[in-house]
């Protein structure tokens, strides 16, 4: 088929940690559509800090840049640190990136994908061969959803208070310093985010004394999520590929390196 | 027929819609729940109207919450954001971190906010829908009707008697393909924009910020280049972190401070501005300096000039009076902008962006869709109502109605429009100097040319005077200005206490503007010599934080007088282009700045330098 003047072998959903670490492997084959400004927002900015790695990863560059700042602790990774590295990343292998952008369809034509969507430039297209879609929902789709929720950044030193959560949806973790935690706040999976604010301010309402004297710090403005599956072939060179399925920063960069790796071959 | 415009590959495009696509009606559609369009939805719906808000990101307040800048500076008080900050400072003394204790007064916690303007949208039955990104507005004829937008994957076409814009950037006027201000004239270019982060410092939440260079927020291939390179400053991209000063976030905003402007009904434009005009029916004022964060003033307007770089006003507050019809487009109805997309020129757009100002805007226009919705069309009757509910709400004081356009800084008690010979003299031999020389800027011809001439002769005005008399365009000013500029005489003024240019700065550019032949070697020679400025002692501030920020300046304004001159001197042009051109090839020849708050993070101008170049110098006839 004729090269068309708008392609590009392979477009990744979401500037996730997976998706950069696809594209850390493709390079300029490969087209970033992300809503936000921000990359990695679906640890960075729900707090997940966790540090797992499978056994058997291999050090990839992000664990070596976070390694160079000095950003990981024991099993915890400093989420800022996270967000550095990527956009260096993306800055040293010149990778591209559409920030701001929605996704507003994709439409199979014979063997290629031609994904619609939108941005500060208007409504623009682009033709593809093979589409990982990173995101937690499959373009807005949210049927892979188990739970969903709203991180909340509390600040305080550690005391002896024995903290009852008051729910069974509530639970708390420790942060990345001694000083920070992370009150995780189960909310309905159909939750607008009015809702899901609404909810937290109320339980805070009702909470705040027993917390005392540890004070909000920031509330996450990007969900949480826990998925009933971690993979899917929603068509034929269009897989969903999930960066945040609860096995860590680390773990997710390789996956993307491994399937970047994979896609290498066939580009 | 009802058509729908949406931008395609950066083009306007139209199509016909098919009826049975379109939606429920609403009285009032809000496309962005910003500073400005938060205030507009909740009080259009305030109003009694049906309002349905519609929001790219997933919170409302834009800039001033998610957008991290949360510290006021500057814009006028009073309104019905007030409201909001007040129920704002209750709730987050319920356990929340609170802004540093200096900024107290005029800081509000982010998070705290986005819930009160949202708690306070959906007790007036605002219908917000968040993530819902609006990609084409629907017309008929000459009127807007509604929009299209999009949520979770469908696509909506909805109508509504009023449609507001509050995108900031102007994105449905875009759509529309009206016609719409760009940034500054000589060549287009927005202000710099800046990157937010948002830190914890002994237990108190911070912004912090970089001005970051810039970028088009109409390109989005430049927006991602950008929002990349500028992730990759030392501020944001750190080798160390320190607990102390934590980052707790980034903003999910690009701290975009200008875009295009829509050409309404009315334009505000400095001159008016300045010289006390008030024009149309005033819809609110805002309050602010023209603060323009970017160091390449060379390239600004001929008034901005004379107001911030010879007269040293950068800082002086304007009380700024903005017509509805600034917000109301001329080539359709049914649409109005709320935001600082408003009809302004680039000058104005530069003081009427703050946070506050932006607040009252929306709640202005908000109240003005309301009453267009009630009354049925834009008229007289329209406005009337539209003034009194904004008085009763605070939104504009009387004062305000009844004060001539005004500047003034609340600070200084002195007078600062000076109409009288003797005060204008005294002013000229004192370190506040500026408003003497824009007094005698305003004074007729007859009346301060003579007294010019006369204290030009005298040591203690003589400088001071040149500026007066460079401005009036009197070529008798030549000489002294030639001496200024030869001094390197860097004397600022203490009428503003930012952003001051050094006096020879003011000279070499009214010396372009005369036209004066007899500077061109001078001029020529700061082009070619690198070291121009080197031995001249600074004490660094956040305009000339060292010598690259100096010659900068020098290098700059010696360029563009250079081009003014070659402009009113055919004769010249030749060698001045050879000399421009040979200077901006010269590896040697650095131009650079240092971006704002980037602690010596050089920006390289010489790129722009050579395209404003090339583009005055292709138009002369050689």
């Amino acid at each position: 088929m004729e090269q068309r003047e708008n392609y590009v072998p392979v477009v990744i959903l979401g500037a996730t940690v997976k998706a950069l670490g696809i594209a850390s492997v493709l390079c300029t084959k490969a087209l970033i559509l992300e809503k936000s400004c921000l990359i990695g927002s679906e640890f960075v900015d729900t707090f997940d800090m966790q540090l797992k790695k499978q056994p058997g990863a291999e050090n990839t560059e992000l664990e070596d840049k976070l390694r160079d700042r000095e950003a990981i602790a024991e099993n915890k990774v400093l989420l800022p640190a996270v967000s550095a590295s990527l956009f260096e990343l993306a800055k040293e292998k010149n990778l591209k990136l559409c920030f701001k952008t929605v996704v507003l369809s994709i439409e199979k034509r014979e063997e290629e994908y031609l994904v619609t969507y939108y941005n500060a430039s208007g409504i623009s297209q682009i033709w593809t061969s093979c589409i990982y879609d990173t995101a937690e929902t499959i373009l807005g789709d949210e049927r892979k959803i188990e739970k969903k929720y709203l991180n909340i950044m509390l600040s305080g030193k550690a005391d002896d208070k024995d903290r009852n959560m008051g729910s069974q949806y509530v639970s708390l973790s420790e942060g990345f310093y001694e000083d920070e935690w992370i009150l995780k706040m189960e909310v309905q999976i159909d939750e607008t985010w009015q809702e899901s604010r609404k909810r937290f301010f109320e339980y805070w309402e009702q909470k705040k004394e027993m917390f005392c004297p540890w004070k909000v710090a920031y509330i996450a403005s990007t969900f949480e999520f826990l998925l009933s599956e971690t993979q899917e072939m929603i068509g034929k060179h269009w897989e969903w590929v999930p960066s945040n399925t609860g096995q860590g920063v680390l773990q997710a960069f390789y996956e993307g390196v491994q399937i970047g790796g994979k896609q290498r071959l066939l580009c | 027929m009802l058509k729908i415009y949406q931008k395609k590959d950066s083009k306007s495009v139209a199509a016909q819609v098919q009826e049975t696509a379109l939606e429920q009606k609403y009285d009032v559609i809000v496309a962005g729940l910003g500073s400005a369009g938060s205030m507009a939805a909740i009080q259009a719906a305030k109003c009694g109207m049906k309002v349905l808000g519609l929001e790219f990101e997933n919170f409302m307040g834009g800039q001033s919450t998610g957008g991290g800048v949360f510290i006021y500076y500057l814009g006028a008080s009073g309104g019905l954001f007030e409201s909001v900050d007040k129920r704002v400072k209750e709730l987050e003394q319920e356990g929340f971190i609170t802004v540093k204790e200096e900024c107290a007064a005029t800081g509000r916690n982010p998070d705290v906010k986005k819930y009160v303007l949202e708690q306070m949208a959906l007790q007036e039955g605002v219908h917000i829908v968040y993530e819902a990104p609006v990609i084409g507005v629907l017309v008929d004829g000459k009127r807007a009707v509604g929009v299209q937008w999009i949520s979770n994957g469908k696509v909506h076409y909805t109508l509504a008697d009023v449609v507001i814009d509050a995108t900031a950037e102007g994105y449905l006027f875009e759509m529309m393909d009206c016609k719409m201000c760009l940034g500054r004239d000589a060549r287009p270019r927005y202000q710099p924009f800046s990157n937010v982060i948002m830190t914890m410092q002994n237990g108190s939440i911070h912004c912090n910020y970089n001005d970051c260079g810039y970028m088009d927020p109409y390109d989005m291939e430049n927006i991602s280049k950008e929002v990349v390179k500028s992730n990759n400053y030392p501020l944001y991209n750190r080798r160390k972190y320190a607990k102390e000063e934590r980052i707790i976030t980034f903003s999910r905003l690009i701290g975009c401070r200008e875009g295009k402007r829509i050409y309404g009904k009315r334009q505000i434009r400095l001159k008016e501005l300045l010289s006390g005009t008030r024009q149309g029916h005033v819809l609110f004022y805002g309050y602010a300096n023209i603060d323009v964060h970017g160091k390449d003033m060379a390239f600004e307007s001929e008034l901005f000039q004379y107001w911030t770089v010879v007269c040293g006003l950068w800082g002086i507050r304007l009380r700024i009076p903005v017509p509805a019809e600034t917000c109301v487009m001329e080539e359709y109805e049914g649409i109005l902008a709320a935001g600082r997309h408003i009809a302004s020129d680039h000058d104005v757009a530069s003081a009427l962006r703050m946070n506050r100002d932006m607040y009252k805007c929306g709640e202005a226009v908000g109240t003005l869709a309301a009453c267009m919705v009630n009354h049925g069309h834009m008229g007289d009757s329209v406005f009337q109502e539209t003034e009194k509910i904004l008085i009763e709400s605070g939104c504009v004081k009387t004062e305000e109605v009844e004060m001539h356009a005004a500047f003034f800084d609340e600070n200084d008690e002195e007078q600062f429009l000076l109409s009288d010979l003797e005060k204008i003299q005294e002013s000229l031999a004192g370190e506040k100097a500026g408003w003497g020389i824009w007094s005698a800027f305003q004074m007729d011809e007859e009346q301060i040319v003579p007294a010019l001439l006369q204290w030009i002769e005298e040591e203690q005005y003589c400088a001071n005077s040149a500026l007066a008399l460079g401005m009036k365009g009197r070529k008798e000013a030549a000489p002294f200005l030639r001496r200024i500029a030869a001094d390197r005489d860097m004397t600022f003024f203490s009428n503003s206490t930012m952003y001051n240019q050094p006096r020879c700065i003011a000279a070499i550019y009214l010396l372009g503007k005369l036209g004066d032949t007899g500077s061109i070697s001078y001029l020529e020679n700061i082009l070619h010599t690198p070291d121009f400025c080197k031995d001249i002692e600074i004490t660094g501030n956040e305009f000339i934080e060292d010598h690259d920020d100096l010659y900068f300046q020098f290098y700059s304004y010696a360029m563009m007088a250079l081009l003014w001159i070659g402009q009113m001197n055919k004769g010249r042009r030749a060698e001045i282009r050879k000399s421009i051109k040979e200077s901006l090839e010269r590896a040697d020849i650095r131009v650079c700045i240092n971006l704002k708050g980037g602690n010596l993070l050089k920006y390289d101008m010489k790129e722009y330098l050579k395209i404003n170049a090339e583009t005055y110098m292709a138009k002369w006839e050689i």
